[in-house]
């Protein structure tokens, strides 16, 4: 009896296609990842109910009205020039804090671009007072 | 004469360690993707020059259209229960920072109104979100 011998095979896995299949995940990770970083200007709120007795000279009162004009004190000061005056008030008193009023019907936009300024003059204390409704200065 | 033929060469481009280096990428990619989870309300943020970046934890967003509309956690929430909400997120985690993302264009009375209710949620870390202006 005559029986085939078995030929000797070469089992190989096919591993050319792996590339192919590992950089297509390659551009689906690259294209769903975000980097988001967020970015914001940071506040701390007063707790409620433990109101702090301050000073009246350590405080500042700068107000925006519904137009966005800015007073600080009771001198009108447009944009620009905040932060240059709020620099010269820290090195007067460096304890100072800054109560922001701000008219309720105030564009946000135009509040942020009055708290960035603050915070480019390094003014690390800042709050936010209950809004009220502010007239425009003449 | 006699002339040395040309040895043919077999030229080749090692592919063997191509999976490998693609492989790390891969894990690289799988390990920095963060799938958004959340939507939101659109908005146009206001732009700011000392924008600061957040860390990338412990953070709660309450969004404000330009309407006014809130939004926690992909629902639009009624003002009286912002405080309810964050009570809770403060509750889970104290260490929360809340970024409040408010439309530029929204008036300041929405932003004071949630101010207040963060206030009575104790959650009292804010941060403003904007995007960063170069100067």
């Amino acid at each position: 009896m005559k029986i085939n011998k078995p030929k000797p095979t070469n089992p190989a896995i096919p591993t050319a296609s792996m590339a192919d299949i590992s950089f297509l995940l390659i551009i689906f990770f690259i294209l769903t990842t975000g980097f988001i970083t967020e970015k914001g200007l940071q506040i701390v709120l007063p707790e409620k109910g433990q109101e702090v007795k301050i000073k009246k000279e350590n405080i500042e009162n700068i107000f925006i009205n519904a137009a966005g004009q800015v007073m600080i004190g009771d001198m009108e000061v447009p944009l620009p020039d905040i932060k240059g005056r709020v620099e010269n008030l820290l090195t007067a008193n460096d304890s100072l804090i800054f109560s922001l009023t701000v008219d309720r019907k105030c564009q946000y936009d135009k509040v942020i671009k009055v708290f960035d300024q603050l915070k480019l003059a390094n003014a690390e204390r800042v709050a936010f007072a209950p809004p009220k409704e502010i007239e425009a200065t003449k | 004469m006699k002339l040395s033929k040309p040895i043919a060469i077999t030229s080749e481009i090692p592919t063997c360690s191509m999976a490998d280096i693609s492989f790390l990428l891969i894990i690289f990619f799988i390990l920095t993707t963060v799938f958004i989870t959340e939507r939101g309300i659109q908005v146009a943020l206001p732009l700011a020059q000392a924008a600061k970046k957040l860390p990338k934890k412990n953070i709660a967003h309450i969004w404000i259209s330009r309407e006014g509309a809130i939004s926690i956690d992909d629902k639009i929430v009624k003002i009286e229960y912002v405080s309810s909400m964050m009570e809770r997120k403060i509750a889970t985690n104290p260490d929360i920072i809340v970024s409040v993302l408010v439309d530029k264009d929204a008036e300041y009375g929405f932003l004071s109104d949630v101010f207040e209710r963060l206030k009575e949620a104790k959650a009292l870390r804010i941060s403003l979100a904007t995007l960063k202006e170069n100067s």
